[in-house]
């Protein structure tokens, strides 16, 4: 036995997760299995050794999860997770293939290269507009910024997308066929480089079937523009309204909220701590002591509450406050002490734009993690 | 004075600081299997099989990537995250008796700040940029307050050799009377491997930031790098301020790992317990709170020393 298949035996398993709208419930189950195997999950591509796409196929999701599985470095493995119920048998097997060492056959003498982010070419909306659809009813994003601005910054937009395949764009000076940025005034007034960053949809902590294309200068987002990734084909019922006992679905919906705004705020350890409590509730199990001892925790946790004072700040409405109080209410919602508010991801999707424009990528990240829309409960009317 | 150690002596430093490092990463990696109800044994060798994901992995590379300069930042991280250590005594030994062991050791120190910076920037990716940027105005926030409690401890002992520092805590050591100065030197150590809760550079949030793009050797290479400047960061604490390999029963040297590893205990409950400290919030604290009050136990340690 050579040294790569002793060490392959060996080696920890990364699984980078992306989940479709509609795949909560196959998300549930493969995080639940993760956190019980002791995987970590992974943060981007790069890191990742397996793909899980968990929840049913979305052709509007392909284009993206095919780029990201094309930047993963082998040895790598790969699984398709539909149904809950295999979730177990299908990361055993793909944790066994990736053991095995039998890559996939692209994977040998192919060079891993990422245009500037882990996204596929999906910038203009001719190619697969079928799929991609604006959220929102305002069409958010035209407000500021204008549009004469998102047509400047074509020319970058496509560079990076043209990246991805190594085209040449034409220009000898262009390293690696990707045109120059173009630049503008930021906030300050100083004349900083336009980054065009597509957030989502493949991202750790994001919510399922979100995306937000951002202009970026420096780590600001100059304008955002929200979109969603799901197929026409398939009307979802949203997962939490099969959840039957209403305290069990209020608290667990809660909890899963939590995690990601945990992880994105950097607090691992309340974040895998309310991950077990949510698996525990809807497992049946009874955890109110512990699921008290955690909110008093988080809710006790300065440092959190200093960290996202004054974020993402609403005058009214049900998510009023800033992005602290809505996480104190989401404790109180989970610990039983405030009844539920109301979901509504489109009145969401519609105060995005305003919300991220301005915002530094970090806040942009807590703020959209404090609003956590369940896109399974979008209108059925979108597109 | 310490004794200095024969050449071959720095061999076994790298080995040293593993040994610390793998300790910690098993101690932290086993603390959250606890809390996420995963097997604790499994847990105990992560690191390591860790380490052997990222040897079978293939390297990979972004498009128009300044390969160079992202390689080079990761190797300057590793490099100079021993040669920090190269002053600091295990026990009576250092590797190198430097007379001006504190200075040396703020030097390697800063080559984080380059590194961490190139390999964001040479990866020619949004992320990674974003997280190399964070780093700079992280080590804005952290660098002086550092210094200061670097040459509050020199000042009490009146010399900059490392050895010095440590031998002039005979009777009281330094963390007893400039406890600011501790306090804003354990502030800074997990900042300067952007580690525990300063660990934004690298964040969740940017998908990973400066590392995103890093894969395969590259990728153990810088954050191998990360874990040997916290633990470099932590072992020099003990001479400055807690009396070097003073103690009782103990030989000198295990004193030195004891003392080490309870450092590094403390930043493990440290990055456990709190949420990530953004810049954008924690540079207010870092110079209107954190400087003047280093500045203040400098002058008070300096008030001392001329009466004493």
């Amino acid at each position: 036995m050579d040294l790569t298949t002793w060490l392959l035996q060996r080696i920890s398993v990364r699984p980078l997760l992306v989940s479709t709208v509609g795949g909560t419930a196959a998300r549930l189950a493969v995080e639940r299995r993760f956190r019980r195997r002791g995987w970590r999950p992974a943060l981007n591509p790069a890191e990742a050794n397996l793909l899980i796409v968990a929840g049913p196929r979305d052709p509007a999701m392909d284009p993206f999860v095919e780029a990201v599985w094309r930047v993963v470095p082998g040895p790598r493995s790969r699984a398709d997770i539909a149904d809950p119920a295999e979730a177990d048998a299908r990361l055993t097997e793909a944790e066994q293939q990736l053991r095995s060492g039998t890559l996939p056959p692209e994977t040998g003498q192919e060079r891993h290269e990422a245009a500037h982010d882990h996204q596929p070419p999906a910038d203009d909306h001719g190619r697969h507009g079928h799929a991609v659809h604006h959220g929102g009813d305002a069409e958010p994003g035209r407000e500021h910024g204008g549009h004469h601005e998102n047509a400047m910054d074509h020319s970058s937009h496509q560079a990076h997308d043209m990246g991805e395949g190594g085209h040449d764009m034409g220009g000898m000076s262009m390293p690696g066929g990707i045109a120059m940025a173009d630049r503008a005034d930021d906030r300050d007034g100083l004349k900083l480089d336009r980054l065009a960053v597509p957030l989502g949809p493949v991202l750790p902590a994001w919510p399922a079937g979100l995306l937000v294309r951002t202009t970026l200068q420096g780590d600001v987002i100059q304008d955002a523009e929200v979109e969603t990734v799901r197929g026409h084909a398939h009307v979802v019922t949203p997962f939490w309204d099969t959840v039957s006992l209403d305290s069990t679905r209020v608290a667990a919906r809660r909890l899963d909220s939590c995690v990601r705004l945990l992880s994105v705020a950097g607090w691992d350890d309340a974040a895998v701590a309310a991950g077990r409590l949510r698996d525990d509730l809807l497992a049946g199990r009874d955890v109110d002591g512990q699921l008290t001892r955690w909110a008093r925790r988080v809710r006790r946790s300065r440092t959190l509450r200093w960290s996202l004072a004054g974020l993402g700040r609403l005058d009214r409405g049900p998510f009023a406050g800033d992005t602290a109080d809505r996480l104190c209410r989401w404790l109180d919602e989970a610990t039983g002490t405030a009844p539920a508010a109301v979901e509504d991801p489109d009145e969401i999707l519609a105060l995005l734009p305003d919300l991220l424009a301005g915002a530094e990528l970090a806040a942009a990240r807590l703020i959209i993690a404090s609003l956590d829309p369940d896109l399974e409960r979008m209108r059925a009317a979108h597109g | 004075m310490g004794d200095e150690l024969p050449w071959w002596a720095g061999l076994l430093l790298p080995l040293v600081l593993v040994a610390l490092a793998a300790a910690t990463a098993s101690a932290d990696a086993v603390l959250t299997a606890r809390t996420a109800g995963a097997p604790a044994r499994q847990a105990l060798t992560l690191p390591l099989r860790d380490i052997g994901g990222l040897l079978v992995q293939q390297r990979r590379r972004t498009l128009a990537a300044d390969v160079l300069l992202g390689r080079s930042g990761a190797f300057a991280l590793l490099v100079a995250a021993v040669l920090a250590s190269l002053a600091t005594p295990l026990g009576r030994w250092p590797v190198a008796d430097f007379s001006i062991g504190i200075v040396w050791f703020n030097a390697m120190e800063v080559v984080a700040w380059a590194a961490v910076w190139l390999v964001g920037w040479g990866a020619n990716s949004a992320y990674g940029l974003v997280g190399g940027y964070r780093f700079i105005a992280q080590g804005l926030a952290y660098e002086l307050p550092h210094m200061f409690a670097l040459i509050t401890a020199a000042l009490g002992a009146g010399s900059l050799r490392v050895s010095d520092v440590a031998a002039a805590q005979g009777s009281l050591w330094f963390v007893v009377w400039m406890p600011a100065a501790f306090v804003g030197y354990l502030l800074s150590v997990p900042a300067m491997a952007f580690w525990g809760p300063f660990d934004h550079p690298v964040g969740a949030d940017a998908a990973g930031g400066a590392a995103a793009e890093l894969s395969g050797v590259d990728r153990l290479v810088f954050l191998g790098g990360r874990w040997l400047l916290l633990v470099s960061g932590a072992a020099f604490a003990v001479p400055l301020f807690l009396g070097g390999g003073a103690g009782p029963a103990l030989p000198p040297w295990l004193w030195s790992l004891v003392k080490t590893l309870a450092v590094l205990a403390v930043l493990v409950w440290l990055k456990r317990r709190l949420p990530t400290v953004r810049m954008e919030r924690y540079q207010e604290i870092a110079w209107v709170v954190l400087i003047p009050v280093t500045l203040v136990q400098a002058l008070i340690v300096a008030v001392v020393v001329l009466v004493r």
